[in-house]
């Protein structure tokens, strides 16, 4: 048999050298090279490892590019059970894959027991459709069921991968290199994360690429190891790391991308041919019809914009596309995954992802006469700049303006939402598809103030304890979707109860006795509400006073901006991520019963740090006690530096918000 | 149940056929030809305020045909009106599981009518998937759901699906189900439909809302089609019963000619694959070797399975023909419900225990029958019992529960052994009780509170299998009544006066520290809801700050509750304590007494919720006995230390 180059890599990464017997006795203190067998032996248990269920002994791929781009890798997996956790969740394993542009071969699974290699029939590997949700493109898994599992056990896994992005697959033999070719002709990238939620003894990356081909490459967040060689005419490239320690996910964190190790590669020139290539292959896609002209007319005359602007007529179709093509993706087949579908396709559909509906929005901007491009963004995670890789999870949309600006549109993300690029995409970045080419662009900080939710609470205690009031919510930005959610999340005829799940937190006889709110439809207004409630029993009669707490303070707390009552922990590892600044601007009046006053007002609190701040006060004004409380989040990404700070701003916000107020007759003055 | 005043109106509708929609077409035909669609709109548009719906089923339409050669045909059709994101968020695309092992799938239509056109979806728009659940599930792979997605959904705008699931052989020896006529949304026509060989007769069971069937004949496929048509009809009443078939037009079928026959089909299953190997029999003796008692042996398998095995989340009917063998499932290292009942059953047969399957009715009351039909009862699980020893397992979570009180008026059947499902009635001259009388007293040395307490629960309250044990399974329980009762209180002693299934009576002592005094140095006492208690009977979905309630509540029982705390007020001043309250009405009664006397503060709590079913005219006056009982008003003690000393 004869072994290919790639296939010796495996091997010789394996440990599985050949005519050991025959080696000469070693020195002192040096070991044999190690074997699958010493590997498992030696990789400990599951109390070396936290009692992690398994732990990856060895993960290598070798990935040969060849000169049309074509990426032929090879795997070896080598996993070692821990505990009978382990053994539940490696007993079936599964490789997903999509035909249209990839290929996966399974070559060997064994079972590592008792010194022995125990080979798993591959032919009974089922290859199934894959679970789908929202993205229906016809994706697969192979899944194969492994023999009854122990502690102890090693799982050895040769696969093999060959792809791109998309193209077509005919048949089960492995086909030819020609249906893998990138998109991209001749291009390749790759992101490799060196982590896992797994421990890790060692991983490794190999890159074997034709010499004329050059690469951008990164190391990200955190130290590695790395070698470049070369060999006739391939240069062979590697990044490793060992021992590496599970990766536990915390709440709020950010995409695990923007903190796990990770090598960033692209052969791709810059950022400009990358932005190039974008425009070329999504240009003609954008053809409008008459059907759509007609609706883009229609469109204006109702909102009044026929003869307006080109600001006002962009701001009418982002907000009609937003709400009228619903996420849901169909494939198109050939050039899927990385075509827009044509504006005709989902005009019909009235349904696609992302990149099809921004798509829709370009077409109807070009058939409204706009200077319209489809532009690449990674929603919720960073794009690291200096590696002009695919690191894009999202498509949008950018509109030249005739003063060379562009002006970004999000109609994803926008649907009941006032923007026309959601300030939960603020700091994001960019990268337009231009004739040109265009460099990777950064959408502006967006500070808090941008993004208030402002709360006034009106109410007064009535003398037998009940409080009435009216809470009047305004809001903008990311709040404004938030305060139509509650309309559009629920079914219409739980909005009473959607309302008082708000105001139980102030007691369960909490009752709504009227409410207004904007039209959830009219994206020109921010959207607000007007709510009047009462709520018997509030106030605690004793002693001569009244006991209470504020309402809007504990209705912030507990269910209107529930950031300050999350328990954040002391330590914390990675940045606390939350998409979006925001502002919490609370003021409320109580009117107390006919001659109290509050007794002892809380102490006046400020504090500002780096990435939060609060402010509380509190004042008796002519019989009503009058309290004000802002907290701001003033990053959407606070890193571990700022966390003191943020963490000592949100503890004071919530103790505030557990202020008791005590009103007697007299008072303070 | 039904509005009569809707079906009159409907009718009235159809007879007149006036069309009131000017935006839909003249001519609008449902792709059976059956329905007229722009009747259908009308029909919706008058009986029902539209403006405040997400979605109208204007046709839904369901028939099974039992084909002369046993296989089975189920049609599915149809027309729904939608108004809201909602209401595209639930019809828009529609995930239809099957088994694709047994059965073919076959679309009919899958169409949008929008701007006096149908916009059909295409073969990109009907996709075969895996249900997540399965993912890792080798062997449950050959289930699909198969995802019809909707072209041209504007709202508002009419869509329309219609579909036929078909086993390609015969496979199933019988057949049986439920189908409500009510849905989550209004539905104008609810049609179901049962096709049987000509000459069988319908085996069904109807709530008498139900009007009687007409009967379609089919000759070409032998068959005649019993059909059985309501509407137009409301939604479901909210919030969604357990059992909310209670509460609606509902009919069921089998094809089972009698509970004997499918009991010992379904024990059938669980001899034929009871086997478990010598490997997995060692693993066993290890796994109980040093287990003191039956329930610490019952205990110990059920988290043996519980680590060893992966539950998979999904309706476990459609393996009913075929369910895996014990051993099959603990070397897959996954299973449904139903496969890891038959390996449970043959792990704990093995070391001698009884254990049968055993199906419990989702609903309280006599649910027996002469059809058998499982609609109304919750998934399969396992009575454990031996000599000194009895408890149910649920296969889905691995919990293991005492005694008989899951059962306690609720219809059961054990298949196999049971010759009919049979009502099991709670003792009906004990009263379901839980009262607990509370001595306190502030120990101003040490600066805490200590007392002494006694609780007595009874029947549905019986709180025998968290207590019952060989660890610390009455502290445990004790602390978590007592810190639920007084925040920070923790157990210090404890005995046993009383214990048997249905009754507990137990001693104990308790200490806290001494509530930080607030700014007005004063310390408060709040007087919590015990675990186990009144309000941990409830329903999830009773939401107290719900202004109105459609479903009826059902309880387990009449209830009552007492909670008497008794405060030795040397040492402290009392500034508050609640006032006396005396409410009594149609669901019950509610009683506080704050009784101050010199040196003594006697805090009297009762409750009685006096029915097992809560209508929603009831909700006012249930809802007023609920919210004196957990109104803060009414939990909240005052003191201040300093006060005359012993």
């Amino acid at each position: 048999m004869r072994l290919a180059a790639s296939q010796i890599a495996v091997l010789i990464l394996a440990g599985l050298t050949f005519g050991q017997g025959d080696l000469p006795e070693l020195p002192p203190g040096d070991s044999p090279p190690p074997t699958v067998f010493s590997r498992i032996a030696d990789a400990g248990d599951a109390d070396s490892y936290d009692s992690a269920a398994y732990v990856i002994v060895v993960d290598s791929a070798v990935t040969s590019i060849t000169e049309d781009g074509v990426a032929k890798t090879e795997n070896y997996l080598l996993r070692k059970i821990l505990t009978e956790e382990g053994c539940r969740q490696l007993a079936v394993l599964d490789w997903g894959y999509e035909p249209l542009s990839s290929y996966v071969d399974i070559r060997e699974v064994n079972l590592i027991r008792d010194k022995k290699s125990i080979p798993v029939d591959i032919k009974t590997i089922k290859d199934l459709p894959a679970p789908q949700s929202m993205i229906y493109w016809s994706n697969r898994i192979k899944v194969i069921q492994l023999p009854k599992l122990r502690v102890g056990d090693g799982i050895e896994v040769k696969y093999f991968r060959k792809g791109y992005s998309y193209a077509l697959l005919q048949d089960n033999s492995e086909p030819p290199d020609s249906r893998y070719i990138p998109p991209m002709h001749g291009e390749y990238f790759d992101i490799i994360v060196f982590e896992s939620t797994s421990p890790i003894i060692e991983k490794k990356y190999v890159l074997k690429m034709p010499s004329e081909k050059r690469i951008h490459s990164q190391i990200y967040n955190g130290p590695m190891y790395s070698s470049t060689t070369y060999s006739g005419d391939t240069t062979i490239y590697a990044w490793w790391n060992k021992d590496v320690s599970a990766w536990e996910p915390q709440n709020y964190a950010p995409d695990d991308t923007d903190i796990l190790t990770k090598v960033v590669i692209a052969t791709v020139e810059s950022w400009e041919a990358k932005s190039r290539w974008f425009f070329e292959i999504n240009n003609p896609q954008f053809a409008f019809t008459p059907a759509i002209k007609a609706k883009v007319d229609e469109i204006f005359k109702k909102a009044g914009v026929t003869k307006g602007t080109e600001e006002q007529k962009a701001f009418e179709l982002v907000h009609w596309v937003a709400q009228n093509i619903r996420y849901s993706g169909q494939t198109m087949g050939e050039g899927e995954g990385y075509t827009l579908h044509p504006g005709a396709m989902i005009f019909e559909q009235r349904s696609g992802v992302c990149k099809d509906i921004a798509g829709m929005l370009i077409t109807m901007m070009r058939a409204a006469g706009m200077d319209s491009y489809g532009a690449m963004t990674m929603a919720g995670s960073r794009i690291e700049r200096e590696v002009p890789a695919d690191q894009f999870n999202h498509c949008v949309v950018a509109l030249h303006k005739k003063d060379g600006r562009y002006v970004m549109y999000d109609p994803t993300w926008v649907p009941y939402n006032e923007d026309i690029w959601s300030k939960y995409e603020t700091e994001q970045q960019f990268l337009i598809g231009t004739p040109a080419g265009h460099d990777l662009g950064q959408i502006p900080y967006s500070p808090p103030e941008e993004s208030p939710l402002n709360a006034d609470n009106q109410c007064r205690i009535l003398k037998d304890g009940t409080l009435e009031g009216t809470l009047t919510l305004t809001s903008d930005g990311t709040m404004d979707g938030r305060l139509r959610g509650y309309i559009y999340y629920r079914q219409l005829s739980e909005l009473n109860n959607t309302l008082a799940s708000i105001f139980h937190h102030l007691g369960d006889q909490a009752e709504i006795t009227s409410f207004q709110h904007g039209d959830i439809q009219d994206f020109h207004k921010s959207m607000w509400w007007k709510i009047s409630y009462r709520v018997p029993d509030y106030a605690l009669f004793a002693d001569n006073g009244y006991d209470f707490a504020s309402p809007l303070m504990t209705m912030a707390d507990k269910s209107l901006y529930r950031y300050m009552s999350v328990d954040w922990p002391e330590k914390r590892r990675d940045d606390v991520f939350f998409y979006t600044t925001s502002f919490f601007n609370g003021s409320e009046s109580i009117k107390l019963p006919d001659g109290y006053k509050v007794e002892k007002l809380p102490d006046k609190s400020e504090l500002n740090e780096t990435y939060a701040s609060f402010a509380g006060d509190s004042q008796m004004k002519k019989g009503n006690l009058e309290i004000s409380q802002q907290l701001k989040i003033k990053r959407r990404q606070i890193p571990p530096k700022g966390y003191d700070g943020f963490r000592k701003v949100m503890k004071e916000a919530d103790n505030y918000a557990g202020s008791e107020f005590r009103a007697v007759t007299g008072g303070a003055k | 149940m039904i509005n009569n005043r809707l079906i009159l109106m409907a009718l009235i509708l159809v007879l007149i056929a006036v069309p009131l929609n000017i935006s839909y077409s003249q001519e609008l035909q449902s792709i059976s030809g059956q329905q007229d669609i722009n009747a259908l709109m009308a029909a919706a548009q008058k009986t029902f305020d539209i403006k405040n719906q997400d979605a109208v089923l204007l046709f839904n339409g369901k028939r099974y045909n039992m084909m002369p050669d046993g296989r089975l045909v189920e049609y599915t059709h149809q027309i729904i009106w939608i108004g809201t994101d909602y209401g595209i968020e639930h019809y828009g695309d529609r995930r239809i599981p099957y088994d694709s092992g047994h059965c073919s799938f076959k679309t009919v239509t899958v169409r949008t009518w929008r701007d006096n056109q149908w916009w059909e979806t295409g073969e990109t728009g009907k996709v075969e998937t895996l249900p997540s659940q399965l993912r890792n599930a080798y062997d449950y792979s050959d289930m699909r759901e198969m995802m019809l997605l909707h072209n041209g959904i504007e709202i508002p705008c009419i869509l329309e699906v219609a579909y036929i699931i078909e086993d390609k052989a015969p496979f199933r020896k019988g057949f049986e189900g439920i189908w409500s006529f009510q849905r989550e949304e209004p539905a104008v026509a609810s049609w179901f439909g049962l096709g049987l060989p000509i000459g069988a007769k319908p085996r069904i069971e109807k709530s008498s809302d139900v009007p009687d069937y007409e009967v379609e004949s089919n000759e070409k496929n032998g068959l005649n089609v019993y059909w059985w048509k309501m509407g137009p009809l409301p939604a479901i009443p909210p919030p969604r019963n357990d059992d909310y078939y209670a509460e609606v037009p509902h009919i069921s079928w089998s094809t089972w000619p009698d509970w004997k026959a499918y009991g010992d089909y379904i024990a059938g299953h669980f001899v034929a694959n009871a086997a478990i190997d010598s490997s997995l029999k060692a693993r066993l003796d290890s796994t109980i070797a040093d287990a003191r008692n039956s329930s610490e042996k019952v205990s110990r398998i059920a988290e043996f399975i519980e680590t060893n095995n992966h539950y998979i989340d999904y309706p476990e009917y459609f393996w009913n023909t075929g369910p895996r063998s014990a051993m099959r499932t603990y070397n897959t290292a996954y299973a449904h419900r139903l496969d890891r009942a038959i390996l449970a059953a043959a792990m704990f047969s093995k070391e001698g225990f009884n254990a049968y399957p055993i199906y419990v009715s989702d609903g309280y009351g006599d649910l027996t029958s002469e059809l058998p039909s499982l609609g109304r009862f919750a998934g399969i699980a396992l009575v454990i019992s031996d000599r000194t020893y009895n408890s149910i397992y649920y296969p889905s979570d691995g919990r293991v529960v005492l005694g008989n009180l899951p059962f306690a008026n609720r219809t059961i059947w054990l298949p196999g052994l049971d010759i009919q499902p049979r009502y099991i009635k709670a003792d009906s001259t004990l009263l379901s009780d839980f009262s607990l009388l509370i001595d306190l007293e502030y120990a101003s040395k040490d600066t805490s509170f200590k007392g002494t307490g006694y609780l007595y629960t009874a029947n549905m309250f019986s709180i025998f299998r968290d207590v019952a044990g060989i660890d610390n399974e009455t502290k445990t329980y004790l602390g978590r009544m007592i810190g639920g009762l007084l925040p920070g209180a923790k157990i210090t002693g404890y005995n046993l006066a009383l214990l048997n299934e249905n009754e507990v009576g137990l001693g104990f002592s308790f200490e806290f520290k001494k509530p930080d005094p607030d700014d007005f140095d004063r310390l408060k006492l709040t007087i919590g809801e015990p675990s186990g208690a009144l309000i941990s009977l409830l329903p999830q979905n009773v939401r107290l700050y719900n202004k109105d309630r459609e479903s009826t509540i059902n309880l387990p029982d009449k209830l009552k509750q007492k909670i008497e705390i008794r405060l030795n007020l040397d040492g402290l001043d009392l500034v508050y304590s609640p006032e006396d309250i005396g409410l009594i009405n149609d669901c019950g009664s509610f009683k506080l007494i704050s009784d101050k006397q010199a040196d003594k503060l006697i805090l009297t709590k009762e409750i009685e919720l006096a029915k097992t079913k809560y209508t929603s005219a009831n909700w006012p006056s249930f809802k007023a006995l609920l919210l004196n009982e957990t109104g803060e008003k009414n939990r909240t003690v005052l003191l201040k230390t300093g006060g005359k000393a012993k």
